[in-house]
């Protein structure tokens, strides 16, 4: 059961601007109206259904199904063709037409590529049975052998007595003066740095916090002048008070009366 | 190394190995070209399927694996008392059926051809071994490609990818192209 080939006279661009003509079934028709490759005034109807009483005459019977299908496909091109002659305005639903058909054309392409696939399904569901059939096995594991098999001189044991006797040597261990400058630490006591700041907010009556930290040689000495002034403020012996800024507070010294009353 | 020895050498090795074996592998290790390799190899293959063995080699593309008959896979069964792998659902025939004709081929492609997302499909494959990634096509969002794997060609009784039934594929290269508006250069 064949498809029915239609020849149409001079209507397929070609890319030296003449026309040639077409011969093929009636989908090659659509799809190549929807790439623009013929016009749709070009094609003429009669002429297909000319050719495909034609074809049926020669197959001296009414294939339902291929009739059916031209029906449709038929139709649709008609409409399409006289919505294209009818006017401008129709043209826009006319291209919505041909743009539905395009989408047709694919989705045929793909139950197409379906149908083979499914076609080899079932060759391979069969085939699959073969292969279940077919047990194999893991790999050996491999075991690491543990004998040790390297080649050793008799000098090598001599060259490890020479070491240990090397290590215990060294046994002592290296002088502090070595470490000079890499390690060490110098930590700056909090009690002094205390009584420090006390004696400088007792001159001074207030001090801005910052200034406290001025003449700090260390880094111990600013942490340990950081942990008084935390201290004292614990202790109730100064306070923190915000500078308009609000960025540098002062601390002030508490006279007796007032510490006993936060207290 | 003379024929009966490599055929004795390939034995013990596919024996150990269990999985398939790469014929430039044997060829490197035993220290003999790989046309010779192969030669010896089939000639063994033929040993055991003329002497219809209980044990089969098969050839998968350009390696070998060492298999229980076919025939005897019912013993086995009931001797071991394990089952058969079960059978691939229908939708992971298909997916995977795309993959081996259209391969490299991605999921978008599967999904393409089959009108259903396949996801799940090509994840349950690729756990299965059937399938494998194969880099990625470069495309926007550059889309894993996957290709079918030698327990592939075990599973279907195939010794390589051209022994597929023959299937009409078709050009999905190039998507229809959308018809230019008329008029509108106007």
């Amino acid at each position: 059961m064949g498809q029915p080939q239609y020849r149409l006279e001079g209507i397929v661009h070609t890319r030296s601007e003449t026309m040639e003509d077409f011969e093929g079934p009636l989908d090659v028709i659509f799809l190549l109206l929807s790439k623009n490759k013929i016009e749709i005034q070009d094609v003429s109807i009669t002429a297909i259904l000319d050719q495909y009483l034609a074809y049926l005459d020669e197959m001296k019977r009414l294939d339902m199904e291929i009739a059916s299908e031209f029906i449709t496909m038929a139709s649709h091109l008609m409409l399409i063709k006289t919505k294209m002659l009818l006017s401008a305005a129709e043209q826009a639903e006319a291209e919505s037409e041909l743009d539905l058909l395009r989408q047709s054309l694919v989705e045929r392409r793909r139950k197409e590529a379906m149908e083979q696939i499914r076609k080899a399904v079932t060759e391979l569901e069969l085939r699959n049975e073969i292969g279940r059939c077919l047990f194999t096995k893991d790999p050996e594991p491999l075991r690491r052998d543990k004998t040790y098999r390297y080649q050793h001189d008799i000098r090598d044991i001599l060259r490890a007595l020479d070491m240990i006797a090397e290590r215990n040597a060294r046994q002592l261990p290296p002088p502090t003066a070595n470490f000079m400058g890499i390690v060490g630490k110098e930590p700056y006591p909090i009690g002094r740095k205390t009584g420090e700041v006390l004696r400088q907010l007792v001159l001074r009556g207030m001090e801005r916090l910052k200034n406290l930290f001025r003449g700090n040689k260390t880094r111990s000495e600013v942490v340990a002048t950081f942990l008084a002034v935390l201290d004292l403020c614990k202790n109730n012996k100064v306070v923190l008070e915000d500078d308009i800024n609000g960025d540098n507070p002062n601390v002030r010294l508490l006279d007796a009366m007032e510490g006993e009353k936060l207290t | 190394m003379e024929l009966e020895e490599q055929k004795r050498a390939i034995e013990a090795i596919l024996f150990a190995s269990g999985e398939r074996v790469e014929i430039s592998r044997l060829s490197a290790v035993l220290e003999v070209d790989e046309n010779e390799i192969e030669a010896a190899a089939d000639a063994l293959l033929d040993t055991y399927a003329f002497e219809r063995r209980g044990i089969r080699i098969v050839k998968l593309e350009r390696g070998y694996q060492m298999v229980s008959a076919g025939e005897m896979a019912d013993y086995v069964t009931r001797a071991l008392e394990t089952r058969k792998p079960p059978k691939l659902s229908s939708s992971q025939l298909e997916t995977l059926t795309i993959i081996a004709y259209y391969q490299p081929a991605t999921k978008a492609m599967v999904e393409q051809i089959r009108g259903v997302d396949s996801a799940y499909s090509v994840a349950a494959l690729l756990n299965k071994k059937l399938i494998e990634e194969a880099g990625r096509l470069n495309v926007p969002g550059r889309p894993i490609q996957y290709q079918t794997t030698a327990d592939f060609l075990r599973t279907f009784g195939l010794r390589s990818l051209e022994e597929l039934p023959p299937i009409e594929k078709i050009a999905f290269g190039e998507p229809v192209e959308l018809p230019e508006p008329p008029g509108e250069e106007a």
